[in-house]
């Protein structure tokens, strides 16, 4: 027997939705089949079977939210195994319930034992604010929003965009891809090509002509992958933008930033996962 | 398809093709040429006086670039360059004495005596710089373009280089998507065959710079620098290509600066004779000069006021640059924050 594990489609996954099965207990896979879609808070991607033999289980329903990585969710019966007695598959409906559910429960009831993991990670609990903020005095009656740091930063991007006609982003895969992290997802459909631009694969010269709009007034936002890919730029960042303001005596108007959604991971070298935190070019107004 | 052509045959002296400029015109032209001339000379000599500090790159023998480029430009026109710049400031209408006294590095300089030489800025005069790092100012003039197009003004953003930063690969990447999204740009390439000590032969595999963005089918054209009808001409042509829609458009001026690199350049790297030689035949002032002659429009009376009037506006501007007061030490700090 050999189980079918949740997989992991990015280094950043921790759980998904088996959003569906394309495969039915008693069919016959071979490596390379569809056998299921499994949804992220990115994406949704097909699953591909690794090994070959007949389907003896679907341990997870399809619609299963929550299902963590490594999560066993089918069983395959291979050449030489036997076909299985029933208490697998008796065993398999409890599995099915606890998984999502474990998984997707509430989290007020998880609460003392996950919260300060999750305030590390996400930082933008009212508790973390709490501990990090110089006035920890949360107005009255003040509603908290529990999302991603990545939709806060789209969010923020499409109001200021919303906000200020002069205001455009641009960058890698910030367009048709939606963001390479998914964190301008939505703002083309909204704002249209004019305003979130693809770029090439070009930081230093990207990085120049967002420098040279924000010279003209307009206020750019310019996406790098990842800040380390930056550092191609760090001319442009530094020298053309950074200390301008000061060098013309204040008569450029120059204002821009920068996004830098980076972070550290197992097995990420230092050239693709560093985080640097820039200084902020001078903006105007 | 022969996209990066081979430049146009030589304008004929009496009606430059396609542009018939008034007697004023031209006169304006020939005293713009000689303001930077002379500004120039006496920049070169304040530096010699130990006036100004930093870096000096001087323009002299190159004039007839920035001042016929800008006899085409449109208002609302940009023009960004690098750090031999005094000649496009002047040309671009910025006061002489704002720029002598940034020369000089004070307050009333035009960046508060801040960024000297190669960082000044004008946005009225619609100049962005001035600026140090060669070639990082091609991928800003090609936002400045980038916001032509955004904005849907009818504005065409002219980029200068050099021979040495036609080599850099900001450069290329600019040219890209300046091709890519076809914006309002027209580089010019100052070639004056010395990128500071290296000539253009023993620093770049291909020494046609106006076939720079044959690569991104940008088209490309070969000019005379030193006959300011000549680039006006192609100056113009190029501007409405952009302008009109048609994306960038690559000019390579052929020119020659009769300075060092800088101050400090004693200019080994080249003979005396070469230099006197450029000077004895192809200077555009000189030249202009002598064409305005034969064509009859002006008499020696013309040309000595214009002489005495520029003379007269650059020892005003070097008397203000010498004389006023440099910036309060507490200037330091400000200008480096703004208030979001």
């Amino acid at each position: 027997m050999t189980d079918i594990l949740m997989p992991a489609l990015s280094p950043t996954m921790e759980e998904g939705t088996l959003a569906k099965w394309t495969i039915k207990e008693g069919d016959r896979v071979r490596s390379g089949d569809v056998i299921a879609e499994i949804e992220t808070d990115k994406a949704t991607m097909e699953v591909e079977a690794v090994d070959e033999g007949v389907v003896e289980a679907l341990l997870v329903p399809a619609g299963a939210e929550g299902v963590k990585v490594n999560t066993p969710i089918a069983r395959l019966r291979g050449e030489g195994d036997a076909r299985s007695a029933s208490p697998a598959a008796a065993n398999a409906p409890v599995q099915k319930a606890a998984a999502p559910e474990q998984a997707a429960g509430d989290p007020e009831k998880r609460a003392p034992e996950t919260e300060p993991a999750r305030a590390e990670g996400e930082g933008a609990t009212a508790a973390a604010l709490a501990r990090t903020s110089p006035d920890p005095e949360m107005p009255a009656g003040a509603k908290t929003v529990r999302l991603t740091v990545r939709d806060a930063l789209r969010d923020a991007m499409a109001e200021e965009m919303r906000r200020d006609e002069a205001v455009f982003l641009m960058g890698e895969e910030v367009a048709q891809y939606q963001g390479a992290y998914k964190i301008s997802r939505g703002l083309l459909e909204e704002f249209g090509e004019r305003r979130v631009i693809d770029t090439p694969i070009t930081e230093y010269g990207f990085a120049g002509v967002g420098v040279g709009a924000a010279f003209a007034g307009l206020r750019p936002i310019v996406e790098f992958m990842t800040f380390n890919f930056a550092m191609q730029a760090i001319d442009a960042i530094i020298n053309s933008a950074a200390k301008q303001r000061y060098m013309s005596g204040g008569r450029s108007p120059v204002r821009s930033c920068s996004a830098d959604p980076t972070a550290q991971r197992r097995a990420s070298p230092p050239s693709t996962a560093r985080t640097i935190r820039p200084g902020t070019a001078p903006s105007r107004g | 398809m022969a996209r990066a052509s081979k430049a146009a045959p030589k304008p004929d002296p009496k009606t430059a093709e396609g542009m018939t400029a008034s007697p004023d015109e031209q006169f304006a032209w020939y005293r713009s040429m000689l303001l930077i001339r002379r500004f120039e000379e006496r920049a070169g000599q304040l530096y010699g006086m130990g006036l100004i500090g930093g870096f000096c790159h001087l323009y002299i023998g190159q004039e007839a670039i920035a001042v016929g480029m800008q006899s085409i430009a449109h208002s609302g026109d940009q023009v960004i360059t690098g750090y031999r710049d005094h000649g496009h400031m002047l040309a671009a209408g910025m006061d002489p004495r704002a720029v002598m006294a940034e020369l000089t590095g004070r307050a009333p300089g035009s960046a508060r005596g801040k960024g000297g030489s190669m960082h000044m800025f004008d946005v009225q005069a619609g100049f962005y710089g001035g600026h140090g790092i060669v070639g990082a100012q091609v991928p800003i003039g090609t936002g400045l373009a980038l916001a032509n197009k955004y904005r849907g003004k009818p504005n065409v953003c002219f980029t200068y280089l050099g021979d040495g930063a036609a080599n850099q690969g900001q450069v290329f990447e600019a040219m890209n998507m300046a091709a890519l999204w076809k914006l309002p740009v027209v580089y010019v390439i100052e070639n004056n065959q010395y990128a500071m000590g290296t000539s253009v032969e023993r620093a770049t595999a291909e020494t046609h710079l106006y076939r720079r963005g044959a690569a991104f089918n940008i088209e490309g054209a070969e000019v005379d620098g030193m006959d300011i009808e000549a680039v006006r001409d192609a100056g113009a042509r190029a501007a409405e290509h952009a302008r009109s829609g048609g994306g960038p458009f690559v000019l390579e001026m052929k020119t020659y600066r009769y300075r060092g690199h800088s101050m400090s350049d004693p200019a080994k790297y080249r003979t005396r004779e070469e230099v006197d030689e450029v000077r004895k035949t192809r200077d555009p002032i000189d030249h202009f000069r002598e064409r305005l002659e034969a064509r009859g429009l002006g008499d020696e009376t013309r040309f000595k006021d214009i002489d005495a009037e520029v003379k007269k506006i650059v020892a005003d501007a070097a008397e203000f640059a010498r004389t006023a007061p440099e910036p309060d030490p507490r200037e330091l700090y400000t200008d480096v924050y703004a208030e979001a």
